[in-house]
């Protein structure tokens, strides 16, 4: 091979590797940042990307820091437009000498797009804080809307970078996702404890998307509780694109039996220093949905409570339970809130039977109690499971202000214990023990007259 | 009597003893108990099964789950909730006998709807794709296929395997026995379903607000895997958490002179996302001046229509404005089709105060999506 054809081959090898190399051309070794204000540099299609009536940061540092002015040029497309306007064409310069060194050449309807209390200068590099108008209609067509645009920075006159731009159509989204209600247990008047939400043995939490591309402020908001319910990631801004995990921590009061239900909010909000003002009015936007419902069961673990419509008082009592056959238990139920209550306990005496209802004063049923908001009164229920492979109810009677509810507790009840039937059969009457000798003896006199006449 | 007979007369003695007692063995091979007939009017003994393999013409439905793909890893969903939000892949697994071979299964149809509190709902007994699913195996050409039969859009169509298996229980050289997978991704709107308080475990229609779901394999002469009185239907249940989302592109501009009333650059659209009953509420800050603090236009000066808000409204100043739904609450009944909702007509209006301070006002609008749990 001449060195004619390695130089075709080799020009053929560059063209071709062309569209691997970026769009970037570095003439000076010009290092550049572009990146939301507050943000990290975002890319679109692998160019960086620039939101619309956004503030943005470009930051430019030059190899060569021997110039007077930097010039910055922003343009639709890859080509310089014909008629310069809002829609399609930015200017703005650094100039070292000036009194206000940071300047936008371009003002479009006396607004400027440069935020020249935020530019500076750190070092070597120069921080433009700049953005350009959307001008596009905020119809749904609009939503996720981009253009290819192109960036041109000029030490002087000097073209020192270049680089293609995805300029974005603002678009604004909050979602939320994942449990709607966060359950928390705690026992009745245990106050500065710390709940976490717990189904079963998971973490409960919910999720807040951003899917637009402008960063929120996230706030989660529980009016009347934010003193006692500790969110994690509010007050927290939520980039681009990210999700949030939100976990509730309560810290409990002395709360009286029954069940608080606390709703809440999310907002999230684009942050001020963000938006470019371009009018007369310019609105910003806080989006707001619902944060997952606290709800907080203030009553013994495992235990069903039961507000009594149209009453304070609160009834707490086990739903089900699992005994053995010949079991005999102790459940317990309680009362709370202010007012009368009178308890009617019953069994079904086939599959279990009530041997005990007893309380720190009364014995018997049914009782007639006397509730106040500050403590639980127990009431004990001692019961018998007498048949396996059947479900026992116990049900109790609650009358209220003359008005009667009825709960039950299901009792599942299988065969009897481990051991229960060993000893049982240990247990033989002494008649079973006169048989069993009487049989001994006469099998033994059998076989000695069998011996006996043999030997004769 | 010599000593030997005396010695082997005990030793059976003691052997017969040992028998009715636990003297020498780990326990009495003959034991006395007591009953009291009038106490015990039955007597159950459950320690024995009896196994007998019947081979049914109709297909069996051996065993099925729904399943989420968490990280690659396939978890059971049945009976909880699950989240929607257009990425999070579900797939329903079955796993099925023809003991006629596998040619003579012709279909396998899975249909889930959302019961809406009634468990005698059935598939598109309400229509809309965010209400139904159909999933369907046809296997009638010997060229087995699948289909999302519905929905068309609210439903992303995942991926569909088939697996060859062993049947213990069925006959040799006859039963075939296949493992079919039928993934998909719920839409944005795939419908909330709460459960009625707590998850009943195991098969069967019992959590009302629900989606309930029915697996049948159908054989080429037209049995089906539910005729067997054995297996019987195969039906289970499974929830979804709410979803909600709310998107706009930019925000109102206005530009006016005092003592006009003018109206915002364009119309906003709005688009909503919910997969449930919902409300969407407008409010509006106070509007300040940018650099003079002393000036402003109270939000009673803005007016707002939109969605069901159809004639132009002041904000009242003491609350919110909706576009769908109302304070009360009252909700927007959940979107049955789509995956989103767009209210393009959503238009801004001020009345400019004679006199006011010129420059530029910046207010903040507070939009308020509410997905009814």
């Amino acid at each position: 091979m001449n060195k004619k054809n390695c130089l075709i081959i080799a020009t053929l090898l560059t063209i071709g590797a062309m569209p691997f190399f970026p769009s970037v051309s570095a003439q000076d070794e010009t290092i550049v940042n572009i990146h939301m204000v507050d943000e990290v540099a975002r890319t679109h299609f692998d160019n960086p990307a620039i939101v619309a009536g956004i503030w943005h940061y470009i930051n430019v540092t030059p190899e060569d820091q021997n110039f007077q002015n930097l010039d910055i040029k922003f343009y639709k497309g890859s080509s310089m437009p014909g008629v310069k306007n809002e829609s399609n064409y930015y200017e703005w310069k650094y100039n070292k000498n000036a009194a206000d060194p940071w300047t936008d050449l371009k003002e479009y309807g006396g607004y400027s797009y440069i935020n020249a209390d935020q530019s500076q200068k750190k070092d070597d590099t120069y921080c433009f804080c700049l953005g350009v108008k959307d001008t596009w209609p905020n119809t749904d067509e609009y939503f996720y809307h981009y253009e290819n645009w192109t960036l041109k920075i000029y030490k002087d006159t000097t073209e020192i970078y270049s680089t293609d731009i995805v300029l974005e159509k603002p678009t604004i989204g909050l979602s939320k996702g994942h449990d709607d209600t966060l359950n928390f247990q705690v026992d009745p008047f245990s106050a500065g404890r710390d709940l976490s939400a717990k189904d079963n043995e998971r973490d409960m939490y919910f999720t807040i998307g951003n899917p637009g591309n402008v960063p929120l402020d996230i706030l989660v908001d529980y009016p009347g509780y934010n003193d006692i319910a500790s969110v994690t990631n509010s007050n927290k801004k939520l980039s681009v694109k990210d999700t949030f995990d939100h976990y509730v921590t309560i810290n409990s009061k002395s709360w009286k039996p029954g069940i608080l239900t606390i709703p809440g909010d999310v907002i999230g909000t684009i942050p001020d220093n963000l938006i470019i003002p371009t009018a007369q009015v310019t609105f910003n936007n806080s989006f707001q949905t619902n944060a997952a419902v606290l709800e907080i069961s203030v009553g013994h673990s495992n235990y069903t409570i039961e507000p009594i419509p149209g009453s304070n008082i609160v009834f707490q009592y086990q739903k089900d339970l699992k005994v053995n056959e010949n079991d005999i238990k102790d459940t317990i139920v309680y009362i709370s809130g202010q007012g009368t209550v009178r308890l009617n306990v019953i069994g079904d005496e086939v599959n279990v039977a009530i041997l005990k209802v007893t309380s720190k004063d009364q014995t018997g049923t049914p009782l007639t109690i006397t509730s106040t908001n500050t403590t639980e009164y127990a009431v004990t229920v001692q019961f018998q499971a007498i048949r396996e492979n059947k479900v026992g109810i116990i049900t109790y009677q609650l009358e209220v202000d003359g008005k009667t509810q009825t709960y039950e507790t299901s009792i599942t009840i299988g065969p009897p214990a481990a051991g229960e039937t060993a000893g049982e059969g240990a247990n033989i009457p002494t008649s079973t023990v006169v048989i069993v000798l009487l049989v001994v003896i006469v099998i033994g006199y059998m076989i000695f007259t069998q011996i006996r006449h043999k030997r004769r | 009597m010599g000593k030997s007979r005396v010695l082997s007369t005990l030793v059976i003695l003691v052997l017969i003893f040992s028998i009715l007692t636990n003297a020498f063995l780990f326990g009495p091979l003959i034991e006395f108990c007591n009953a009291n007939p009038g106490d015990v009017n039955e007597s159950w003994y459950n320690e024995t099964t009896l196994n007998v393999t019947v081979l049914h013409l109709q297909p069996r439905i051996n065993w099925y789950d729904f399943q989420y793909n968490n990280s690659g890893t396939w978890v059971t969903k049945l009976n909880t909730q699950i989240d929607v939000n257009n990425s999070a892949e579900y797939r329903f697994v079955v796993n099925i006998s023809s003991d006629q071979g596998w040619a003579d299964i012709d279909y396998v149809n899975i249909t889930a709807w959302y019961d809406n509190g009634n468990e005698a709902s059935t598939y598109n007994q309400t229509g809309g794709g965010n209400m139904n699913l159909f999933l369907q195996y046809k296997n009638t050409s010997g060229t087995p296929t699948w289909s999302l039969q519905w929905p068309d859009d609210e439903v992303i169509e995942g991926e569909y395997t088939e697996t060859n298996v062993t049947d213990l229980s069925g006959s040799p050289g006859n039963t075939e026995c296949h493992n079919l997978t039928f993934s998909f991704v719920p839409g944005y709107q795939f419908r909330h379903a709460p459960g009625d308080g707590s998850w009943q475990s195991g098969p069967g229609y019992n959590d009302t607000m629900s989606w309930n779901f029915n697996i049948t394999a159908v054989d080429q002469p037209g049995y089906k895997s539910y005729d067997n009185p054995i297996i019987g239907e195969t039906v289970d249940e499974f929830g979804v958490y709410t979803y909600t989302e709310i998107i706009s592109a930019g925000w109102p501009t206005i530009i006016g002179n005092p003592g006009t009333t003018a109206i915002a650059n364009s119309n906003i659209t709005i688009q909503t996302r919910s997969n449930g009953n919902y409300s969407l509420s407008v409010d509006l800050d106070q509007l300040d001046h940018t650099t003079n603090p002393a000036a402003n236009m109270p939000n009673t000066t803005v007016s707002l229509r939109g969605g069901a808000l159809t004639s132009v409204t002041p904000f009242p100043g003491t609350g919110p404005l909706y576009l769908y739904g109302a304070d009360t609450p009252t909700y927007q009944a959940a979107e049955n089709s789509g995956t989103s909702k767009s209210t393009s007509d959503v238009e801004y209006r001020i009345a400019i105060p004679l006199a006011q301070y010129p420059g530029t006002y910046t207010g903040t609008i507070h939009y308020g999506l509410k997905t009814q749990n």
